[in-house]
């Protein structure tokens, strides 16, 4: 449900709850019980469950990646002008949707993915709030980036099955595609979001 | 006079009422607290209330 719907709903159960507190005597009649049930069982009980669905939808927004000010210069990032930086080439020319730019790439990371994923998004906000946060250039990812982030999308498209920088030896592709050659390797796409330059670059004006 | 239940019935409801209106609060900020807001006290608020109200439903005059 979306929040548009979300909201009204949310405040539809709240007012029926506010009526039951202010007149809970109005529960001896029979359309007060059933009010009072729809009002504080049925509803709650779905609002909790549509509130988390909203929340977890929003948690894929880029506003809510980059909300932290730690993540900001990798905002910044998306904005370089120069293609060879690959996730500003991907922002920059809608490969991906921008207003979920960050999830689109890093589907396991923090909030998302499975419970220890969730479990790191939590020990984010503990440094983030009670820690000494690290500098935007000394953030790593937990592993190495997978290649499946990238044949998501690229697997069986012309342009990357049938590139001649994809054809340099006989087995590039057949190596990238099983992740014995990361796509981020030296000399392939190797220009990330590299925040640690980001003083010396050129961004993007839209 | 409010019985018993009633007076059940009216705590349910603020609770329900309080949680609701943290669920509210924790939509107008896209941001990881506004997330664990809801998680950590929205829903326990609002779950508290639904629980209390049908417990209550339970007792034996309701």
């Amino acid at each position: 449900m979306p929040a548009l719907f979300l909201i009204p709903f949310v405040v539809v159960a709240a007012a029926i709850a506010a009526w039951i507190a202010w007149r809970a005597d109005f529960t001896r009649s029979r359309e007060g019980k059933v009010l009072a049930f729809l009002g504080l069982a049925v509803l709650p009980v779905a609002a909790v469950f549509e509130g988390f669905s909203a929340h977890m939808e929003r948690g894929q927004s880029t506003e809510f990646c980059l909300s932290c000010h730690v993540m900001s210069d990798f905002g910044r990032s998306l904005r370089i002008d120069d293609p060879s930086y690959i996730p500003a080439q991907h922002f920059q020319n809608n490969r991906i949707p921008r207003e979920r730019a960050c999830y689109t790439c890093h589907t396991d990371y923090t909030m998302f993915g499975g419970v220890s994923a969730k479990l790191r998004g939590l020990r984010h906000l503990q440094v983030q709030y009670l820690g000494t946060i690290p500098k935007p250039e000394e953030i790593k990812l937990y592993y190495p980036y997978q290649n499946r982030e990238c044949l998501h999308c690229h697997a069986g498209a012309r342009r990357f099955e049938e590139g001649s920088a994809h054809h340099k030896t006989p087995d590039l592709l057949v190596r990238a595609k099983s992740g014995q050659l990361s796509c981020l390797s030296s000399g392939c796409h190797e220009f990330i979001h590299d925040v640690g330059s980001l003083k010396d670059a050129t961004f993007w004006k839209e | 006079m409010q019985t018993d239940v009633e007076k059940k019935i009216k705590w349910a409801a603020l609770l329900v009422l309080a949680g609701l209106a943290c669920m509210l609060l924790s939509f107008t900020k896209v941001h990881p607290l506004a997330f664990v807001a809801f998680l950590t006290i929205a829903c326990p608020l609002t779950l508290a209330g639904v629980v209390l109200f049908l417990w209550t439903l339970l007792h034996k005059d309701a």
